[in-house]
């Protein structure tokens, strides 16, 4: 009895001697390739951490400005398709959106083209408790999903709803799966954070205007820098005077009243060029209908 | 089994061929009503018509019709045809007019956009398109220019050659002064030369400039019949620097806590330290209380 327990003892301290040094090789060489894999990432991080960066840094001595032209509207919708293939949005998810606006009663409706309005005095980065929102040196108010929490109270505050949430797996979540994440384009989208216009800032680190802007086949948005004093069209390329064109038109801008300062600014549907059609019913019409 | 596959591809054939001709009716057959067609033009000919049609042609329709002669319209369907083109021209001045007033699909009505005269005098502007047609172009075109920096002036001369290799000063040339932009060339104005091929331009005081001052300038001798299209870049410190704002640096309630003033913090810090030490200090003395187990009272 007492042979037997005595080799059994010995056997145990064998084993466990045996597993010891397994373990110690065992968790050498996994410690190291862990510390490989910390080493890829730290690179990884770094390039995270410079887009990060440059995403914070606007650029220098410009401050963009975004004139929209009501009365060229037709909603073609080409600037929503052009913004929601850069950005990967899924289609309920808008940077701009075209809306079907009529005022009054009797007055008549229009387009109305609708990006985030980049205000001077925006109320949303106020709001945020990590700052993962914030205002540019060049004028963009841009989002850093790596810092968002996803608590929503920027969309609370944004008094233009121009803001919109990552409720779902986004749409090319994973053909990005393995992209890093560029500030200036918001891609790849990550669920549970916000998603906003960000006047295609890596476009204009390019000196190129804006996927909307260019994509717009009828001439309705300008783009510039108001330092410059000069907006272009996207569509016919032509560069005018902001100021002129803003005062030879009455441009105004959305709900000053808030003392947001737009950057956006819009002449109205005046002298327009192409008729009202609407063959879709808004949803409000519809809901009216059913209870009719 | 095979007949059935024959018919279903006549089927699709004929299909095919009905939406093609119905799509090429479309592209050609613009109905007007007979009564507009015969509309005379009620604006006479002239010099500064012709001038005005063709600055209306540049503002609003070239975007689209392109270059006239040129052949560069954009690609729409039906695309848009060149105005100098006999599609255009061999039109009647009332179908023409009838045309732009209203518009067809990605035409655009311009009836409440310009003018019965503006639009009259665009036609006029077509037609002396079919006259310029065959001019031996001048070559060597050269542009000289002399700047005063005094009065922000630019001289500008233009001459060519001609087959025989003779100098002329170009007259009645249209030049296009701009500036470069961010997204593109803002033109400032324009200008046509005199007898002598001699034009001038003087600069605002108050262009607003890149971050040294300096405005990058461009000459451009519009293309004609009778010669093609010459620039020249000049850069001149005529503006004026633009007073920039840096937005993060300026003190806003969303700045970073780095911006915040010193007496902000200060006080912040003040009260609530205040506050905790006025806590610790009631539950030191209770403390101190409960130790001294009531033996001093």
């Amino acid at each position: 009895m007492e042979k037997e327990n005595l080799t059994s003892r010995r056997d145990f301290l064998k084993l466990s001697l045996a597993a010891t040094g397994l373990t110690i090789i065992g968790g050498g060489i996994l410690s190291s390739l862990g510390c490989s894999k910390t080493q890829n990432e730290i690179s990884q991080e770094k390039t995270l951490q410079e887009n990060q960066t440059q995403g914070r840094e606007g650029i220098k001595n410009k401050r963009f400005a975004m004139v929209i032209d009501l009365s060229r509207c037709r909603n073609a919708r080409k600037c929503v398709a052009a913004c929601q293939s850069a950005h990967h949005l899924r289609p309920e998810q808008f940077h701009i959106n075209t809306y079907r606006m009529q005022d009054a009663e009797f007055t008549q409706p229009y387009f109305l083209p609708k990006p985030c309005f980049h205000c001077e005095n925006p109320p949303c980065t106020k709001v945020c408790p990590v700052g993962a929102t914030f205002k540019r040196s060049d004028g963009l108010v841009l989002i850093d999903n790596e810092r968002c929490i996803g608590c929503r109270f920027c969309i609370a505050a944004c008094p233009y709803s121009a803001r919109s949430f990552n409720w779902f797996e986004p749409k090319d979540s994973e053909k990005d799966k393995d992209k890093i994440y560029d500030v200036e384009l918001n891609v790849p989208q990550k669920k549970g954070t916000i998603t906003k216009c960000l006047f295609s800032a890596d476009r204009l680190r390019q000196n190129e205007l804006p996927y909307c802007v260019s994509a717009c086949p009828n001439g309705v948005f300008y783009f510039g820098d108001l330092y410059e004093d000069a907006v272009t069209n996207g569509t016919t390329k032509e560069t005018v005077s902001f100021s002129e064109l803003i005062r030879q038109n009455g441009g105004y801008t959305l709900m000053e009243d808030l003392g947001t300062k737009p950057s956006v600014y819009y002449l109205p549907p005046k002298n327009r060029i192409f008729p009202f059609i609407y063959e879709g019913k808004t949803s409000l019409e519809k809901q009216n209908e059913e209870e009719d | 089994m095979k007949k059935n596959n024959i018919n279903i591809f006549l089927i699709i054939l004929i299909i095919l061929i009905f939406f093609s001709f119905s799509g090429y009716s479309q592209n050609t057959n613009w109905e007007v009503p007979s009564d507009k067609k015969t509309v005379k033009n009620s604006v006479l000919t002239s010099k500064n018509v012709v001038e005005k049609g063709k600055s209306l042609y540049e503002k609003n329709c070239q975007s689209c019709h392109g270059i006239p002669l040129k052949n560069n319209g954009i690609s729409l369907f039906p695309p848009p045809p060149d105005v100098g083109s006999q599609k255009v021209l061999s039109q009647s001045d009332g179908e023409l007019f009838y045309k732009i007033s209203v518009g067809r699909g990605s035409m655009p009505s311009f009836q409440n956009v310009i003018s019965d005269e503006g639009r009259w005098s665009i036609i006029h502007f077509f037609r002396q398109l079919s006259q310029k047609k065959n001019v031996q172009k001048l070559k060597n075109i050269k542009i000289t220019y002399f700047c005063v920096d005094s009065s922000q002036r630019i001289n500008v001369e233009v001459f060519g050659e001609n087959e025989k290799n003779e100098k002329l000063f170009i007259s009645d040339a249209e030049m296009d002064f701009l500036i470069k932009r961010n997204f593109g060339l803002l033109l400032l104005r324009s200008e046509k030369t005199d007898f002598q091929g001699k034009t001038s331009i003087l600069f605002s005081q108050n262009l607003p400039a890149d971050s040294l001052g300096n405005l990058e300038i461009i000459i451009s001798l519009k293309e004609d019949s009778r010669f093609d299209k010459v620039e020249v870049k000049l850069t001149k410190k005529w503006g004026i620097i633009p007073k920039t704002m840096n937005f993060n640096e300026i003190r806003a309630l969303w700045s970073l806590r780095a911006r915040s003033p010193f007496w902000l913090i200060f006080s912040y810090f003040g009260v609530v330290f205040g506050v905790w030490f006025g806590i610790f200090y009631v539950l030191f003395l209770l403390l101190k209380i409960y130790k001294s187990g009531g033996k001093n009272l």
